[in-house]
Protein backbone atom coordinates (compact mmCIF):
# COMPACT_ATOMS: atom_id res chain seq x y z
CA UNK A 1 0.00 0.00 0.00
CA UNK A 2 1.31 3.15 -0.67
CA UNK A 3 2.60 5.75 1.74
CA UNK A 4 0.67 8.62 1.44
CA UNK A 5 -2.28 5.91 2.06
CA UNK A 6 -1.19 4.89 5.24
CA UNK A 7 0.45 8.30 6.31
CA UNK A 8 -2.99 9.67 5.90
CA UNK A 9 -4.28 6.53 7.80
CA UNK A 10 -2.08 7.14 10.55
CA UNK A 11 -2.87 10.95 10.82
CA UNK A 12 -6.58 10.56 10.19
CA UNK A 13 -6.10 7.87 13.75
CA UNK A 14 -3.79 10.95 15.27
CA UNK A 15 -6.77 13.65 15.02
CA UNK A 16 -9.31 11.67 15.82
CA UNK A 17 -8.28 11.00 19.09
CA UNK A 18 -7.12 14.54 19.57
CA UNK A 19 -9.00 16.24 22.89
CA UNK A 20 -11.98 18.42 21.32
CA UNK A 21 -12.43 16.43 18.04
CA UNK A 22 -15.57 14.64 17.64
CA UNK A 23 -15.53 13.83 14.03
CA UNK A 24 -12.46 13.47 10.96
CA UNK A 25 -14.66 14.48 7.95
CA UNK A 26 -13.31 13.23 4.71
CA UNK A 27 -11.12 15.91 2.93
CA UNK A 28 -10.90 17.15 -0.61
CA UNK A 29 -7.80 17.52 -2.22
CA UNK A 30 -6.23 20.79 -3.00
CA UNK A 31 -4.80 21.74 -6.44
CA UNK A 32 -4.19 19.57 -9.10
CA UNK A 33 -1.39 17.04 -7.54
CA UNK A 34 -3.88 14.64 -6.70
CA UNK A 35 -2.57 11.76 -4.22
CA UNK A 36 -5.48 10.67 -1.89
CA UNK A 37 -8.29 11.05 -4.49
CA UNK A 38 -6.87 8.75 -6.63
CA UNK A 39 -6.16 6.05 -4.55
CA UNK A 40 -9.46 6.62 -2.89
CA UNK A 41 -11.37 5.99 -6.67
CA UNK A 42 -9.13 2.62 -7.11
CA UNK A 43 -9.76 1.04 -3.66
CA UNK A 44 -12.26 3.09 -2.29
CA UNK A 45 -13.54 0.00 0.53
CA UNK A 46 -9.55 0.16 1.69
CA UNK A 47 -9.23 4.22 2.76
CA UNK A 48 -12.56 4.24 4.73
CA UNK A 49 -9.99 5.32 7.63
CA UNK A 50 -7.80 7.57 5.37
CA UNK A 51 -10.10 10.65 5.45
CA UNK A 52 -6.98 13.43 5.76
CA UNK A 53 -6.15 14.52 2.41
CA UNK A 54 -2.60 14.77 1.37
CA UNK A 55 -1.24 16.62 -1.78
CA UNK A 56 2.29 17.41 -3.47
CA UNK A 57 2.95 20.33 -5.83
CA UNK A 58 5.28 19.71 -7.89
CA UNK A 59 8.50 19.51 -5.90
CA UNK A 60 6.84 16.98 -4.07
CA UNK A 61 6.15 19.66 -0.66
CA UNK A 62 3.72 18.32 1.44
CA UNK A 63 -0.12 20.01 2.04
CA UNK A 64 -1.84 18.00 4.51
CA UNK A 65 -5.79 18.86 4.93
CA UNK A 66 -8.06 17.95 7.57
CA UNK A 67 -12.18 18.65 7.88
CA UNK A 68 -12.96 18.12 11.72
CA UNK A 69 -15.86 18.73 13.95
CA UNK A 70 -15.34 19.41 17.37
CA UNK A 71 -16.83 19.37 20.93
CA UNK A 72 -18.43 22.89 22.03
CA UNK A 73 -17.26 22.06 25.10
CA UNK A 74 -13.91 22.51 23.96
CA UNK A 75 -12.68 26.76 23.03
CA UNK A 76 -12.59 25.80 18.73
CA UNK A 77 -9.28 27.62 18.29
CA UNK A 78 -7.58 25.65 20.91
CA UNK A 79 -8.90 22.17 19.42
CA UNK A 80 -7.66 23.62 16.17
CA UNK A 81 -4.35 24.29 17.47
CA UNK A 82 -3.67 21.05 19.13
CA UNK A 83 -4.94 19.00 16.14
CA UNK A 84 -2.05 21.25 13.90
CA UNK A 85 0.47 21.05 16.51
CA UNK A 86 -0.09 17.26 16.66
CA UNK A 87 -0.28 16.45 12.77
CA UNK A 88 3.56 18.50 12.95
CA UNK A 89 5.08 16.84 15.94
CA UNK A 90 4.28 13.82 13.83
CA UNK A 91 5.54 14.66 10.85
CA UNK A 92 8.80 16.06 11.98
CA UNK A 93 9.46 13.15 14.68
CA UNK A 94 8.32 10.18 12.22
CA UNK A 95 8.37 11.66 8.08
CA UNK A 96 11.23 13.74 9.08
CA UNK A 97 11.70 14.06 4.92
CA UNK A 98 8.73 15.99 4.74
CA UNK A 99 9.81 19.47 4.90
CA UNK A 100 7.77 22.47 5.81
CA UNK A 101 4.27 21.09 5.22
CA UNK A 102 1.69 22.99 4.63
CA UNK A 103 -0.62 21.64 7.55
CA UNK A 104 -4.94 22.89 6.84
CA UNK A 105 -7.14 22.41 9.27
CA UNK A 106 -11.10 23.35 9.12
CA UNK A 107 -13.65 23.08 11.69
CA UNK A 108 -17.02 22.43 9.18
CA UNK A 109 -19.41 21.23 12.39
CA UNK A 110 -19.27 22.74 15.95
CA UNK A 111 -21.09 19.80 17.73
CA UNK A 112 -23.57 21.82 20.26
CA UNK A 113 -25.29 18.64 21.22
CA UNK A 114 -22.33 18.00 23.47
CA UNK A 115 -22.36 21.12 25.28
CA UNK A 116 -22.81 24.83 24.38
CA UNK A 117 -20.48 26.65 27.03
CA UNK A 118 -21.67 29.52 29.37
CA UNK B 1 -47.61 12.42 5.14
CA UNK B 2 -47.90 13.58 8.82
CA UNK B 3 -49.34 17.33 9.62
CA UNK B 4 -45.77 18.58 9.49
CA UNK B 5 -44.34 17.77 6.48
CA UNK B 6 -45.74 20.22 4.14
CA UNK B 7 -43.76 23.10 5.66
CA UNK B 8 -40.48 21.01 4.65
CA UNK B 9 -41.14 21.36 0.89
CA UNK B 10 -38.87 23.49 -1.73
CA UNK B 11 -35.80 23.56 0.14
CA UNK B 12 -33.09 23.21 -1.38
CA UNK B 13 -30.99 19.93 -1.25
CA UNK B 14 -27.69 20.86 -2.79
CA UNK B 15 -27.40 22.99 0.57
CA UNK B 16 -27.46 19.95 2.40
CA UNK B 17 -25.07 17.75 0.37
CA UNK B 18 -27.45 15.94 -1.81
CA UNK B 19 -30.18 15.50 0.85
CA UNK B 20 -33.36 17.48 2.14
CA UNK B 21 -34.44 18.49 5.29
CA UNK B 22 -37.45 16.40 4.39
CA UNK B 23 -34.93 12.95 4.36
CA UNK B 24 -33.16 14.16 7.13
CA UNK B 25 -36.49 14.80 9.67
CA UNK B 26 -37.37 11.51 8.50
CA UNK B 27 -33.97 10.20 9.51
CA UNK B 28 -34.38 11.54 13.14
CA UNK B 29 -37.51 10.21 13.31
CA UNK B 30 -35.60 7.00 13.18
CA UNK B 31 -33.06 7.42 15.62
CA UNK B 32 -31.18 7.90 13.09
CA UNK B 33 -30.67 4.42 12.41
CA UNK B 34 -29.80 3.04 10.48
CA UNK B 35 -26.56 5.10 10.68
CA UNK B 36 -26.41 6.74 7.27
CA UNK B 37 -23.01 7.83 6.09
CA UNK B 38 -23.60 10.15 4.07
CA UNK B 39 -25.65 11.92 6.00
CA UNK B 40 -23.17 11.36 8.88
CA UNK B 41 -19.95 12.22 7.30
CA UNK B 42 -21.52 15.47 5.75
CA UNK B 43 -20.59 18.48 8.26
CA UNK B 44 -23.94 20.48 6.66
CA UNK B 45 -26.33 18.10 7.15
CA UNK B 46 -24.98 17.20 10.56
CA UNK B 47 -25.60 20.97 11.42
CA UNK B 48 -29.02 20.87 10.00
CA UNK B 49 -29.84 17.64 12.26
CA UNK B 50 -28.39 19.50 15.35
CA UNK B 51 -30.90 22.80 14.62
CA UNK B 52 -33.83 20.46 13.49
CA UNK B 53 -33.48 18.22 17.01
CA UNK B 54 -33.67 21.33 18.99
CA UNK B 55 -36.42 22.65 17.15
CA UNK B 56 -38.32 19.46 18.31
CA UNK B 57 -37.61 19.26 21.76
CA UNK B 58 -38.07 22.89 22.20
CA UNK B 59 -40.95 24.30 20.25
CA UNK B 60 -42.70 20.99 18.43
CA UNK B 61 -45.43 20.78 21.00
CA UNK B 62 -45.90 24.69 20.14
CA UNK B 63 -45.85 24.74 17.26
CA UNK B 64 -48.84 21.97 16.86
CA UNK B 65 -50.69 24.07 19.42
CA UNK B 66 -50.59 27.13 17.32
CA UNK B 67 -51.03 25.24 13.88
CA UNK B 68 -54.73 24.27 15.19
CA UNK B 69 -55.37 27.81 15.57
CA UNK B 70 -53.82 29.33 12.33
CA UNK B 71 -52.34 26.94 10.46
CA UNK B 72 -51.47 28.57 7.24
CA UNK B 73 -49.84 31.34 9.51
CA UNK B 74 -47.36 28.98 11.87
CA UNK B 75 -46.31 26.97 9.11
CA UNK B 76 -45.12 29.88 6.67
CA UNK B 77 -43.45 30.75 9.88
CA UNK B 78 -41.73 27.35 10.67
CA UNK B 79 -40.69 27.08 6.87
CA UNK B 80 -38.79 29.72 6.80
CA UNK B 81 -37.21 28.50 9.74
CA UNK B 82 -36.40 25.50 8.19
CA UNK B 83 -35.66 27.26 5.11
CA UNK B 84 -33.09 29.23 6.78
CA UNK B 85 -31.39 26.10 8.43
CA UNK B 86 -30.81 24.72 5.57
CA UNK B 87 -28.88 27.53 3.99
CA UNK B 88 -27.20 28.49 6.76
CA UNK B 89 -25.56 25.13 7.31
CA UNK B 90 -23.96 25.56 4.14
CA UNK B 91 -20.20 25.63 4.81
CA UNK B 92 -20.23 29.18 2.97
CA UNK B 93 -16.83 31.63 4.34
CA UNK B 94 -13.95 30.55 5.73
CA UNK B 95 -13.69 32.29 9.70
CA UNK B 96 -9.40 32.12 9.78
CA UNK B 97 -8.08 31.32 13.15
CA UNK B 98 -4.64 32.53 14.18
CA UNK B 99 -1.60 30.41 14.64
CA UNK B 100 2.08 31.38 14.97
CA UNK B 101 3.47 29.20 12.29
CA UNK B 102 3.04 30.49 8.75
CA UNK B 103 2.99 27.15 7.38
CA UNK B 104 -0.25 26.10 9.22
CA UNK B 105 -3.82 27.35 8.08
CA UNK B 106 -6.49 27.28 10.81
CA UNK B 107 -10.55 28.22 9.90
CA UNK B 108 -13.76 27.46 11.00
CA UNK B 109 -16.70 27.36 8.28
CA UNK B 110 -19.41 30.22 8.42
CA UNK B 111 -21.72 27.69 8.56
CA UNK B 112 -20.65 25.67 11.37
CA UNK B 113 -20.73 29.23 13.33
CA UNK B 114 -24.24 29.73 11.84
CA UNK B 115 -25.13 26.31 13.76
CA UNK B 116 -23.43 27.42 17.17
CA UNK B 117 -25.14 30.77 17.07
CA UNK B 118 -28.64 29.12 16.54
CA UNK B 119 -27.68 26.56 19.50
CA UNK B 120 -26.69 29.23 21.66
CA UNK B 121 -30.18 31.03 20.95
CA UNK B 122 -32.57 28.19 20.66
CA UNK B 123 -34.48 27.48 23.79
CA UNK B 124 -32.83 30.98 26.03
CA UNK B 125 -35.77 31.94 27.49
CA UNK B 126 -37.74 29.65 25.28
CA UNK B 127 -36.30 31.99 21.87
CA UNK B 128 -36.76 29.90 18.47
CA UNK B 129 -33.94 31.22 16.49
CA UNK B 130 -35.48 32.28 13.00
CA UNK B 131 -32.30 33.60 11.29
CA UNK B 132 -28.69 33.82 11.70
CA UNK B 133 -26.39 36.27 9.36
CA UNK B 134 -22.81 37.30 9.53
CA UNK B 135 -22.48 40.98 7.85
CA UNK B 136 -18.74 42.08 7.47
CA UNK B 137 -15.69 40.09 5.66
CA UNK B 138 -15.05 37.57 8.30
CA UNK B 139 -12.44 35.99 6.23
CA UNK B 140 -10.35 39.05 7.29
CA UNK B 141 -8.75 39.09 10.94
CA UNK B 142 -10.24 41.92 13.34
CA UNK B 143 -12.52 42.86 10.28
CA UNK B 144 -15.29 44.76 12.50
CA UNK B 145 -18.73 41.77 11.91
CA UNK B 146 -22.29 42.58 12.68
CA UNK B 147 -24.84 39.70 13.88
CA UNK B 148 -28.09 39.65 12.80
CA UNK B 149 -30.66 37.75 14.45
CA UNK B 150 -33.95 37.17 14.15
CA UNK B 151 -36.45 35.12 16.52
CA UNK B 152 -39.75 34.43 18.36
CA UNK B 153 -39.65 34.55 21.79
CA UNK B 154 -42.89 33.33 24.06
CA UNK B 155 -45.73 35.96 24.42
CA UNK B 156 -45.50 38.14 27.58
CA UNK B 157 -41.72 38.25 27.65
CA UNK B 158 -39.85 41.00 28.41
CA UNK B 159 -38.59 41.37 24.84
CA UNK B 160 -35.30 44.19 25.97
CA UNK B 161 -34.34 41.83 28.63
CA UNK B 162 -34.85 38.67 26.73
CA UNK B 163 -33.18 40.47 23.26
CA UNK B 164 -30.23 41.38 25.49
CA UNK B 165 -29.74 37.32 27.11
CA UNK B 166 -29.84 36.58 23.64
CA UNK B 167 -26.96 39.53 22.58
CA UNK B 168 -24.94 38.24 25.71
CA UNK B 169 -24.87 34.53 25.60
CA UNK B 170 -24.37 34.69 21.91
CA UNK B 171 -21.27 37.13 22.05
CA UNK B 172 -19.58 35.04 24.83
CA UNK B 173 -19.85 32.21 22.69
CA UNK B 174 -18.27 33.39 19.79
CA UNK B 175 -15.83 34.99 22.12
CA UNK B 176 -14.73 31.39 23.21
CA UNK B 177 -14.93 29.75 20.09
CA UNK B 178 -13.79 32.30 17.11
CA UNK B 179 -11.66 35.78 17.14
CA UNK B 180 -13.86 37.61 15.03
CA UNK B 181 -14.45 41.09 16.21
CA UNK B 182 -18.04 41.38 16.88
CA UNK B 183 -19.18 45.10 16.58
CA UNK B 184 -22.88 44.81 17.33
CA UNK B 185 -25.37 41.94 17.55
CA UNK B 186 -28.91 43.25 16.29
CA UNK B 187 -31.58 41.28 17.88
CA UNK B 188 -35.23 41.24 15.97
CA UNK B 189 -37.80 39.86 17.42
CA UNK B 190 -40.59 39.43 14.46
CA UNK B 191 -42.96 36.76 15.96
CA UNK B 192 -44.40 35.93 19.37
CA UNK B 193 -45.77 32.34 19.94
CA UNK B 194 -46.76 30.41 23.12
CA UNK B 195 -44.48 29.17 25.63
CA UNK B 196 -45.09 25.26 25.48
CA UNK B 197 -44.01 25.06 28.73
CA UNK B 198 -46.88 26.41 29.98
CA UNK B 199 -50.17 24.31 29.98
CA UNK B 200 -52.90 25.84 27.38
CA UNK B 201 -56.86 26.81 28.89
Amino acid sequence: MSYDLDLSRALTTLVASTAGVTEVYPSGPLGRSVILNLINLAADDETDDAKVALTRDGAGALTVTVTIGVDAAHPVPTTLRAVANAIRAHLVNLEPWETAPIIDVRVSHINTAFSVSG
Amino acid sequence: MTDNEPMLDGLNPEDLDGHTIEELSDYLDAGREPRDPSIENSPGARIALDALARLRNESWAMLEIEALDDPNRDQSWIKNVLANITREARAGRDIPVSHPDAQTVLNITEGSVRGLIRAAGDGLGGAIIGKVALDGDVSVPGAPISLEISASVPYGENLVALSQLLRDTITAELLVHTELNIDVVNVTIEDLHTDPTEETP
